[in-house]
Order: structure tokens, then sequence, then C-alpha cells
């Protein structure tokens, strides 16, 4: 195999010198000066029916140029990335605290918020869910009654997964790990509040618009219906984004929405942000997730049985929690990964998302996965404790290996790469596990834990495949252009690479154009790690199309020179040089043959594609194929507990990821990095907390200063693997990485606090509140177990 | 809109408190004052910013007592030799915030907001201090810092005071401080228990303790029953009667957090007091 020139490589990313001098325009930078400034006027409930709305007072303010309510919208009032739930102006009701009840257009920042504040609202208040128990109770209100986006009352859907026998599974274990867990509803905290510049074209009758979005296309067809106006005259673009970590495929679809239908009213540009208040209180949330588990061992440590009933609070509307087929999204990735990692005869899952009072429930990194596996990797732990076997022996013993029978009745592949038992192995001889450990001493408690997990690339059973557009100019250069977002992960760069690796061209002469329907065809969401294994995959087709139109007019242009025929398979390319096989001084550069193709009618521009084996997922029984390759790895936490206070320091993290191929390794460690990051957030301090009590259910913490993230001080020393066990199906192997880096964090940290304290958590985030609850729960019932042991004892010294 | 002043001396200053009064806002750090006019929820016709008072930005030592102008920065703080000696006001100082705050924010701002969990207020009451306020009517006074604080974000300076400096004990052989405060993170969280500390201890039993807590009452507040039951106390003794329950001062309000606070300030308690005290034995420079 010829060696790797560009791909593999550590290569500067092409947006470090914009970023790193503050030069890179994000979409605040865009601001037109004569845009009108959008405002919203929130609900101050949560939950109620709408009584009386009255905007006369706005809009007799000066300065205001609209204010709409829902009866004023020109096309569909609902929209969402799975289904058109969500109004964009709510129509007699609100479910949650972002749902607007009116719009307003006008001339500065300052005239907009004054005419919010004189918008009169009657409310009758409703009972507000924050959890979906309180949801489910017989007499709870029903949020959307009679939509066709529930399954029954408050259900919005169930999805269930069965293989095997699990009665006959239990049966035959030694022993039946029985436990409760919960995750919180977590927000995305990305640094970029979202945005939307809308513009009415005057030519057209249409719409552009500019927001931090993870998907283009897919925005254009939800907004269109909205709009009133067809997909084609919809221009959505988006520059460099500010994270998403998947909220901006939805919350786009918000800020879009308020903008563009004000832009069509007042044919002006608009310009809507939402302050950080508002992307708390407004923007979608991870799933908060109820998960009951029950996992059944035998005394060697095999796993025989899985059983595991989740509940999600999924907010006030379906955005990516999934609907009907084929819209299974993180209600399904909770139902199917029940087991982690592991090989699982006997499996049966029940998901049940339910609607609540509480931002809608979206996609974030994982998608539903860390939920799941947050529970299978705290079972993992409690059933190698009371077995007593070595953590990474029972994850090793049990880890899916090639032939096995996944949950889904499908089997893993070697060819797909299966990666786990290595990245175990490597972390164990980097963390140091089989040396000696200080447990330190009260109250400073100190533990170690492990954590693993698999992740599916891509998106199963919905559009899934990619196209890109490549055209190669006259100098040489190339443009290369996809619909894909740049958010920081990284794909404008490794994109390039890809594309010049295949062509055998500088990495510098390629220009990469991203997430513009203006400007490339569909290469699908920014999501699900897709992007490097099946955009990248239409990159290089896109490539080798290139190559094929131009090899042969190189072989006549070389033949030519030579005096006689060469034959296009005695060809190469480096550099941007096409040349003679061994001979990079026998050759021409890219510039100088398609010059010569560009007179000969050789077409200089390719539309790239590929599309991954389709999914086939089944509902009731949960069998079929989902995706085609998985990520794996493998995270070592190391804490110390404050056993007075509950303040954990987490001390140390090694994490270990079979990525498949790495194309660019520093993006890759940089995407690990940040993941371990936010995975302590989530174990620890990260929870989006709702006042019932007191407060109609309204959010508690909607600002940094009381939603708390990590800082710098709170990292601690971390050290990334990248482990490469190839995919047969993915560019030069890559299975992807974005996504899945966030899984293993949470549970591994808990797990080191069950090491450390000998106390099974159930709940995260382990925050001081949390673990002196723990704590203190713990002690009293060590007490009261003594008190049991003790009576006859003191009796005794009585008597005596 | 607002008028933007920088006055150079305290005269100045005071003329134009005097002159704008509840419509003036003095901006001290900007750590609170400037959020407030950001979102709207102030709006002053007189916005008087005191980075320009160089007569209020002096640290200095006078019998017996370190005297830290009404504009000192905390990062000017965390460099001074005196301070350094005040083990409790160091680690309070330095907790607050971030670096880039501590470059501005100052200790006069600290206890002129009146935030019930300030750490840089709290550590004052856990010291005796004594704030120094001036205005054009009334002239000079000194008020012990136990009854400058009325209720959250409220303390007893009328529109027209501005606080020239704040006065605390200087570090004496026998003496220690010693400040814990309990956080969600590391660093740049609002403590939900503080405690501070300065005791004095001779042949190893305590003569003198000034306990300061925050965070748990709506201002931060000294706890006297804690300094009367300390001393005369050994060190171990100390440690029990800190351990033994929540001081009575300890006015815990219904929050998700009361039941935590409960069980922590306890412990918070002895930490800070035995760190003084190891400080008061020599036990660290």
């Amino acid at each position: 195999m010829k060696d790797l020139k560009v791909v593999g490589h550590s290569v500067v990313r092409s947006d470090a010198f914009a970023k790193a001098t503050g030069a890179a325009r994000y979409t605040p930078d865009m601001i037109p000066v004569d845009a009108l400034v959008a405002k919203v006027k929130w609900p101050d409930y949560p939950h109620a029916i709408l009584k009386k709305i009255d905007v006369s007072k706005a809009k007799a303010l000066p300065g205001v140029e609209a204010v709409m309510l829902a009866k004023d919208l020109p096309g569909k009032n609902g929209y969402g990335p799975m289904v058109a739930d969500k109004p964009v102006i709510a129509d007699g009701k609100v479910c949650y605290e972002g749902d607007p009840i009116a719009l307003v257009a006008a001339v500065d920042e300052e005239t907009a918020k004054k005419a919010v504040d004189l918008i009169e609202v009657e409310y009758e208040v409703l009972p507000a869910y924050d959890n979906p128990f309180d949801a489910l109770k017989p007499d709870a209100v029903i949020i959307h009654p009679n939509s066709p986006f529930a399954e029954e009352g408050n259900i919005c859907n169930t999805v269930t997964v069965t293989t095997g026998d699990v009665e006959k599974g239990f049966a035959e274990a030694d022993y039946i790990i029985e436990n409760d867990y919960q995750t919180p509803y977590v927000e995305h905290t990305y640094f970029e509040q979202d945005i939307c510049i809308a513009e009415y074209d005057w030519n057209t009758g249409g719409l552009t618009v500019t927001s931090p979005n993870q998907a283009v296309f897919q925005g254009r067809r939800h907004m269109a219906a909205v709009f009133g106006i067809p997909q084609s005259k919809l221009r959505s673009l988006c520059p460099y984004v500010g994270a998403g970590f998947g909220g901006k495929e939805d919350a786009c679809l918000d800020v879009t929405a308020v903008a563009g239908v004000l832009a069509l009213k007042t044919k002006k540009k608009v310009v809507f942000q939402l302050n950080r208040e508002e992307v708390f209180r407004t923007t979608g949330k991870r799933h908060a997730c109820w998960i009951h588990h029950k996992l059944g061992i035998k005394k060697d440590g095999r796993i025989t049985a899985v059983q595991a009933e989740t509940y999600l609070g999924k907010g006030a509307y379906v955005s990516m929690s999934g609907f009907k087929a084929p819209a299974y999204a993180v209600i399904q990735r909770t139902a199917i990964y029940a087991a982690g990692t592991y090989y699982c005869p006997n499996y049966k899952t029940k998901s049940v998302g339910v609607y609540t009072n509480t931002p809608y429930g979206t996609a974030f990194r994982g998608f539903g996965v860390p939920q799941a596996t947050f529970a299978m990797e705290c079972q993992m732990d409690e059933a190698a404790r009371l077995i007593g076997m070595d953590r990474i022996d029972i994850r090793r013993l049990n880890m899916l290996k090639a032939g096995d029978m996944m949950v889904t009745g499908t089997y893993a592949m070697a060819e797909r790469g299966l990666g786990l038992g290595e990245c175990l192995d490597k972390v164990r001889a980097k963390s140091g596990w089989d040396k000696p450990f200080d447990h330190g001493k009260w109250p400073y408690l100190r533990g170690r834990g492990i954590a693993a997990f698999m992740y599916g690339t891509g998106i199963p059973l919905m559009f899934e495949g990619a196209c890109v557009f490549a055209l190669i100019n006259t100098d040489g250069s190339v443009q290369l252009n996809y619909s894909s977002t740049e958010m920081g992960q990284g794909i404008a760069t490794t994109g390039a690479q890809m594309f010049a690796e295949e062509m055998g061209m500088k990495f510098t002469d390629i220009e990469v154009h991203f997430s513009d329907t203006l400007s490339s065809p569909d290469s699908g969401p920014t999501v699900g790690s897709r992007s490097t294994v099946i955009v990248g995959n239409a990159i290089r087709d896109a490539a080798q199309k290139l190559r094929a139109n131009l090899f042969p007019v190189a072989a006549q242009m070389i033949g030519a020179k030579l005096g006689f025929t060469v034959d296009t398979r005695d060809l190469t390319a480096d550099d941007s040089v096409i040349h003679i096989k061994g001979r990079p001084d026998i050759g021409l550069t890219y510039a100088q043959v398609v010059a010569k193709a560009y007179i000969s009618q050789v077409p200089l521009a390719v539309i790239g594609m590929w599309y991954p084996p389709h999914p086939g997922f089944q509902q009731p029984s949960g069998h079929g194929p989902t995706m085609h390759t998985f990520a794996y790895g493998v995270h070592y936490e190391e804490i110390t507990v404050d056993m007075e206070t509950g303040m954990i320091s987490v001390d140390k993290s090694v994490y270990a990821c079979d990525i498949g191929k790495a194309i660019n390794p520093l993006i890759v460690e940089g995407q690990m990095e940040g993941a371990a990051v936010q995975a302590l957030g989530w174990g620890v301090m990260e929870e989006e907390l709702f006042d019932t009590k007191r407060r109609n259910g309204k959010m508690e913490n909607a600002t940094f200063h009381s939603y708390m993230i990590p800082t710098a001080m709170d990292v601690p020393e971390h050290t990334s693997i990248i482990v490469e066990c190839p995919n047969e199906l993915g560019p030069w192997g890559a299975k992807g990485i974005g996504e899945p880096g966030i899984i293993p964090g949470a549970p591994a940290i808990r797990n080191a606090f069950l090491d450390a304290t000998g106390i099974s958590a159930g709940k995260i985030p382990l925050t001081p509140y949390e673990v002196m609850n723990l704590v203190e729960a713990d002690q009293k019932k060590k007490a009261e177990a003594k008190a049991k042991k003790a009576p006859a004892k003191k009796s005794a010294k009585k008597e005596g | 809109m607002s008028e933007f002043f920088k006055p150079k001396t305290v005269k100045e200053c005071i003329d134009l408190l005097d002159q704008y009064g509840s419509k003036a806002m003095i901006v001290n750090g900007g750590t609170d004052a400037v959020e407030k006019i950001n979102t709207g929820k102030a709006q002053p016709e007189a916005v008087i910013l005191m980075t320009e008072m160089k007569e209020l930005k002096k640290i200095t030592v006078k019998d017996g007592a370190v005297h830290v102008g009404g504009a000192v920065t905390y990062l000017q703080m965390l460099k001074n030799a005196e301070i350094k000696k005040n083990q409790g006001m160091m680690i309070a100082v330095g907790a607050i915030g971030s670096p880039p705050v501590r470059v501005m924010a100052t200790p006069a701002g600290n206890v002129g907001t009146a935030a019930p969990s300030a750490d840089c207020t709290t550590m004052l009451m856990g010291s005796d201090a004594k704030i120094h306020v001036v205005s054009k009517k009334e002239g000079e006074r000194v008020i012990p810092i136990d009854k400058f604080f009325v209720k959250t974000y409220v303390n007893v300076l009328k529109p027209e005071d501005l606080i020239t400096e704040v006065e605390f004990p200087a570090m004496q052989p026998g003496m220690g401080s010693g400040y814990v405060r309990l956080t969600r993170r590391k660093v740049q969280d609002i403590g939900k228990v503080l405690v501070s500390a300065t005791i004095e201890v001779k042949r190893g039993r305590c003569t003198k303790a000034v306990i300061g807590l925050g965070a748990l009452n709506a201002t931060a507040v000294r706890a006297y029953s804690v300094e009367e039951a300390l001393v005369g106390l050994s060190r171990k003794e100390a440690q029990e009667f800190c351990r033994s329950g929540l001081p009575k001062e300890a006015g815990l309000r219904p929050s998700r957090y009361t039941h935590y606070k409960e069980i922590t300030t306890p412990v918070a308690l002895e930490r800070a007091v035995m760190m003084a005290w190891d400080q008061a034995e020599g036990k660290v420079k």
C-alpha cells in the first residue's frame, strides 16, 4: 500500500490562523447595519392556556415594524427536525418556557424589548411536569391533547428490543443485579448563542437565512413549509459555528423560524439572536433518563441476561427524540445500548419517551447512548465487585467479538473494526492499573474507575448518504463543496486532507466551501459522527472521478512528450504532480493537465457520493441492522472524594478510543480531550433544574452563574490514546469520533466513587449535595446494621 | 443615558455623590455594577469609576492595623507583604472570581455590594474589620463590619457615602487566620458555605476568636457564640466543639442546599479554625 502523505498526518487546521487571530467570521459578525431586530414574547409559565393576548400597545410603539401572532403566519405553524410539531408561535397554549406567544421586529433592540414588555397576556396556568412519572399520573393534564405525535396520553413513543429469552437468561444466572439509575437534563453550553439573519429576496420572493446550523438542507426542508415557499427559494447558509454538540440541529430552526417569518412580513432584513438566558430556557437539552436495569451474571463473570426499562423526560416536543418508523432516534438508542458493548444472548428493553414541560430533549453528543451506557457500565462494576473479579477482566471477558450476535440480531464483524480489547489493554498499561493504588485516608478517599463504550456511526433508518461537489480550476486549485458544518470538529480540514490524499495533491491546493445550500449538494446533517466516514467516502468518490477524468489527458500529454503511448495505469500523483510511477520527475502538474483538459471537452466538475448499507430496524422486535460500523473506547478516571463536604476532584484521566483511522490525529485528540471534559461536567456538576414547587416549573438555573460547567482548573491530567482497528467501509478505515467521546467519562467517575467510598451511586451528577446525601444515607444504613447486631452484646455487658 | 465620571480625589468623588445621590452608581471593580447596567437592572444617571483614585490605592499598616484603601484591587492585596501574612485573607481573596476579575475587583466594592456569599466580606467579618466611610455632609465615620449589613444586597450606607478604606488587625505572633469555602467546582463558583476565622493562641489554648459565616444568612454574620465558646479551649477541644453542631448564628433559609449547609457548616468551621490554629502555632508560614 502506498504511504499516506496527507491522511494520518496532523496537518495544521485550515481555519487555525483565522480563528486564532480572531479574523474568522461567525454569524454575529455578519449582522447588516440596516437589519431589524426581532424579539419574542415568552410565556411567564411553562404550561398554560393563553386566554387573551393584547398586542395593541406594542404595535403602536414608534419604531415597531411588525408584531406577529399565530394567525399572522405565512405558512405552516409547525416544524421540527423529525416531525412538524413545534409551533412557530403558540396557538392557544404554551407547553414550555420556549413557546413564543408573539414576535416583534423593530428598528433597534431597545424598541423591540420595550414592545415585548407592552404585550399583555392572560393565562390559565396548568400544572407543569419536569419528569415522566408526574406526567404519567392518571390525573395528569395531557400536554398535547389529540396530537398525532403522541402514542397515548403524555407518552410520545415506545421502542422495544427483545433478543433470546431473558427469563431463561436470569434463571441461568448465579447473580442478578438490579438497580435504578438517573441522569439529568443537560445544556449543550455551546459558546455561540443561537442567531439567525433572514433576508428577503426581492428577485425570487424567497429568503436567505444565515445561522449557526448543523444541517442546512434538513433545516431548509422544514423551514420552507413554515415560510410557505418552495425549498428552491430558500437559501440556508452557515459560516463557522461556535460549537453545536447536537443542539444546533434544532435550535437553529427556532431562531430561523422567528427571523424568517418576520423578514417575509416586513420584506426587510431581520436578525434574531437569543441571549444566554434564552438559550438555557428555550433550546433543546440532553434527555433526562430514569433507568431500571437488571443484569444477570454467572460466577465466572459471564453475562446471561440484561433487562432495562428506561423513561426519558423528553420535554415539550418530539425534536430528535424520535417517533414512529423511520424516525427512530434518541429513544431507540437508549433501547439498543442497554447492554453496552458486551455480548448478551438474552436481552429485553423498553424505552418510553414521555412529554414534559421542560425544553425539548434533542440531540446531544452521544444521542441517548451515554444514558444507556451509564447504567450498564455502573452495573458492570457492581458485578465485578460482587463476584470479586477485576474490572478490566470482566469487560474483556464479555466484550463483543467477531461473529457474536448483537442485541439487534445482527453480527459483530472484525472487518468493520473491533478495537475494544486493544483499548482495554492500552488503558490497563498506561493507567498503572496493576500497580498498588493509594486509596487515601479519611476524609479524603481516593478511587479509580473504568468504563467502556461502543457507538454506531451515522444515522439509522433515515436519509443516510452524502453528495459533494468538486471543481478543479484552470490554475490547478480545487474547490470542494459540501453541506457539512464546520463547528470546530475540523471537517473543513479533514475533508481537504482526504481529497488531497486521493488526488495526490497538496493539501493547500484545496479550498473547502461548507454548509451553504446554494453551493453544494446535500451531504447530510453534521451529526452522529458521520461526516468523516460518510461525507469522507463521498469526497473520495469525487476525487476518484476527477482523477478518472484527468489521468487520460495527462497520459496523452506525457506520452506526447516521451514519444510513445502511456497507459493511465502507469501513472500516479503526488504533491499535485501526475507522473510516471517511480519517476516524479517525469510528469505534469495538475494545473498543466487541467489547462489542456479545459479545451478538450473534459469535465472539470464532478459530484461525489456514498451511501452506507441501508439500516432496517424493526419494531416491536428491535431487530435489524442499525449502523454499519462502531467506534469503541475505554476511559479511566481517578478521583478524590472529600467525605465531609462532598467535593470531588477528578485527578487523572486516561482515555483510549478505537476510531478506525485518525485522518488528523491532532484533531482526534482534541475531540477526545474536549469530550473527556464535557463528560466530567456531566458526571459531577451539570444538571438543569426546574422548580415545580414554588415557581410553576420554571428553570432554576438559567445562567452560567448557577449552571456549572468545568473550568480549566477542574480538568485533570489527561492522556489520549488512539487505537486504529479499521472499518473496511470507512475512508482509510475511519469510523468517527466526535460524538462518542463523551460516553464513558461519567460512569468511570461514578465507578471511581464506588471504588473510593464503597457507595453505589445511582444518580449523576455527583454534586457535593448529592454526595453528602449518599454519605449520610450510607452512614445511617451502617449504623442501623450495627444496631441490629449490637443489642445482644450491649445487654450482655449491662448484665455483666 | 448615563454620565460617566472618573474622579481623581476623594473630595471630587464625594461632591459627585452629593450631587447625584441615589442616581449615582459607583463602579469599584464592576463585577456586580457592570452586570446590573448591562442587563438593565440599574439605570444610573451618573456612573462613577474609582480606578483613578490614587489616594485610595494604598495598603498601609498603622497602630497594629492593616488599612486597605477603597480602590485597592484584589490583585494588589495578593501581592502585598502584609496581606501575605494573613493566611485566611490570602485564601479568600485568591478564590474570588478569576485572575481577570481580581485585576479590577476590590474589597470596598465587595463590602459595598453586600452580597450574602461574598468571600472577602466573609473573611473581613472573621477579621473584626472596620469600614471607613466619608460623605460631604457627615464627614468621616468608622462602622464595625458586624454593624454594616442590613439584609441581602443592602448595607447601612447612604447614597452619598464613599468607602475610603477597610481596616482589620495586622497579624501578630500567636495569631492565625483561616478560610474555608465549599463550592460545586474548584474555581469561579459562589460558595455554598463560607467560614472565616481569626484566632489567638497562647500556651496551647485559644485566647481570642473571631468567626465569620457567609452564604448561610441574608448577610455575612459573626458567630459570637462560637467565639465565646472557643476561648480557653485546647486545639482538640476546639475541634470537637466546632464539630458539635451548627452555630446558632447560622440562620439557614429554605433552599435546595439547606440540608447540605446544615451538615457541612460544622466541618467547614472546624477546618477554618484548625487552619488558623496551625498558623497561630507557627505550623504554617
